[in-house]
């Protein structure tokens, strides 16, 4: 990972909001197997600097919310068959059309998939093509999808696939349709993916680590303390010597306080944590094309992913365990000589929306909090005792 | 001041420093008191750089994650000004619920006084910053709870991190 004052996180948050849709007219989720168009894509590419052309881009994390209990790992591409030629992707090691840009694990039992060995060192970059400034648009492919069964294939140009790398390869596909249909049923609830971009063909003098910020949600104003996971943080200045800091954020650790629990119905297998007033350049993380079109959240980045532990039985304490993440984001912080307040808040993946405090009722059925679920409802609680803590190194420059 | 890169794992003048909760020279668990230092050489200030936390079992997994902090070493960082003190630092945080019982590493700061002993103190935290609770947190069962802290000491001098190329370990 090379840091340079150029270096920034692209966030992309993919998830199915015509499953809310559906949800709002009384359709359950399990009748849509059929109906799961590609009318949806993620558009990469906004937000780049118009005048740089190539972009060195590596991925940092995914999140994806995916209802498979086995272990098995998985490989990450980067899909160009219809690639132009002037959307020209360059690396070494191209597999039959696929550019490898890591490989992760489906952990047993949380069905989610981890970095390797909690935290993959050894991810794959590639380079693109940002030609003349057009927009490059990606969309995410989903892997559980038979070959041929697209119906719609907009004009995007890169896409992701994912490959077990067991079985010769094939593609995520459950081996019978119960699998099948579990595993379409959380695919379309949202994935997170997060790259570290750069300009390409730049020289550049890798920053060095400054300082170490470390932020928790136990430090929140509680004067202003609103609902859920919201939370207002003061952060001081940093006087670290600098004006400007690249924060990696290294790791996210986290809990949530459960009132009931039913893993067999749990479908957001995580949650985006996002910030308000820390990324200087106040626009979000670049990227996030569905936040800012449908929840007009641009303002917010992303700083890391609750990852839900299933099948874990709330204990008495009603805590429930979650699952660390690492590697989450960069962001750009400009130090100021006054204390500010950062906002924070939780977004779930599977709909872009905040998690509201009031229940949804949808065909009969009640949705608490806005958490979707398809077992029996439950409250799923996430104010008091909600904690986390977020580690950050720094990289100053001027 | 800037502290010379440290991703590669060997810097030329550094040393590994381990610290196991058994060698506390007063154990009350969760807060455990060491004497570090004594290095009775020319630098007194170091770059420390956490390598590793691992923690045993007899733990209380619904925890979801312990923290670990320590007084009375750390010079520089911002660690939670909200909830620690400012001579504490933040040194790892270990995830109980995925199993591996490994701490985040990669947490680096300055520190000061080593020629002779120092005392530090080293205590495990809930999420809500309160210490863990011997018996019920940690120690369960009436088995306490070992863990190891490993740390890298890089020499500074005159502000310079005396790391040099990291290449060489016969230098």
């Amino acid at each position: 990972m090379i840091i340079t004052k150029d270096t920034f996180g692209y966030v992309y948050f993919a998830y199915r909001d015509d499953c809310w849709k559906d949800l709002l007219q009384g359709l359950p989720l399990g009748t849509r197997n059929n109906n799961f168009t590609r009318d949806n894509p993620v558009q990469v590419g906004n937000k780049l600097d118009y005048q740089v052309q190539d972009y060195y881009m590596e991925l940092l994390s995914t999140y994806q919310a995916v209802a498979r209990a086995e272990v098995r790992n998985v490989a990450l591409f980067l899909r160009n068959d219809n690639l132009q030629p002037k959307y020209e992707m360059k690396s070494t090691g191209v597999f039959s059309g696929l550019q490898l840009i890591s490989q992760f694990e489906y952990q047993e039992q949380t069905q989610l998939p981890t970095m390797r060995y909690r935290r993959n060192q050894n991810n794959w970059g590639v380079i693109i093509k940002n030609w003349n400034g057009k927009i490059i648009n990606w969309m995410m492919r989903d892997g559980t999808r038979p070959e041929g069964a697209d119906v719609l294939q907009p004009g995007f140009n890169y896409k992701f696939q994912s490959f077990s790398t067991e079985n010769e390869g094939k593609a995520i596909i459950g081996e019978n349709a119960v699998a099948l249909e579990e595993v379409r049923n959380h695919q379309r609830l949202g994935s997170t993916y997060v790259f570290l971009m750069r300009p390409a063909n730049t020289i550049e003098r890798p920053l060095t680590k400054t300082l170490c910020l470390t932020i928790s949600s136990q430090e929140r104003d509680k004067t202003k303390y609103t609902f859920g996971t919201d939370c207002v943080i003061k952060l001081n200045p940093i006087n670290g010597g600098y004006t400007y800091y690249k924060a990696v954020i290294k790791s996210f650790h986290s809990r949530l306080h459960a009132l009931g629990y039913n893993n067999a119905g749990i479908c957001s297998q995580f949650w985006n944590l996002c910030s308000k007033g820390l990324n200087y350049e106040n626009l979000g993380e670049k990227g996030s094309y569905n936040y800012e079109n449908q929840s007009g959240r641009d303002d917010f980045t992303f700083m890391g992913a609750f990852k839900i532990k299933q099948d874990e039985a709330v204990n008495p304490a009603k805590l429930m365990p979650n699952l660390p993440s690492y590697n989450c984001n960069i962001l750009t912080i400009k130090d100021e000589n006054y204390t500010r307040d950062i906002t924070f808040k939780t977004f779930i993946p599977s709909s872009g929306r905040e998690p509201s405090d009031k229940n949804i009722t949808i065909g009969g059925v009640n949705y608490r909090y806005g958490f979707i679920r398809e077992g029996a409802p439950q409250k799923f609680d996430i104010t008091e005792h909600a904690d986390w803590i977020i580690e950050m190194v720094l990289y100053g420059y001027n | 001041m800037n502290y010379e890169h440290s991703e590669e794992n060997h810097k030329a003048q550094s040393f590994i420093y381990t610290i196991h909760q058994e060698n506390a020279v007063v154990s009350n668990s969760p807060v455990y008191e060491f004497d570090i230092g004594n290095l009775n050489n020319s630098h007194d200030e170091y770059l420390v750089e956490v390598k590793d936390f691992v923690i045993g079992t007899n733990v209380d997994a619904n925890r979801s994650f312990f923290m670990v902090v320590a007084e009375n070493l750390a010079e520089d960082g911002k660690f939670c000004e909200g909830k620690l003190k400012s001579n504490e630092c933040l040194l790892s945080v270990v995830p109980v619920a995925s199993a591996t019982y490994m701490g985040s590493s990669g947490t680096f700061f300055k520190t000061k006084g080593l020629r002779m002993n120092k005392r530090i103190k080293i205590t495990i935290k809930n999420p809500d910053f309160t210490n863990a609770n011997s018996g019920a947190d940690i120690d369960t069962d009436g088995n306490p709870t070992r863990w190891v802290l490993v740390l890298q000491f890089t020499p500074i001098m005159n502000g310079l991190v005396l790391g040099g190329s990291g290449m060489s370990l016969t230098r």
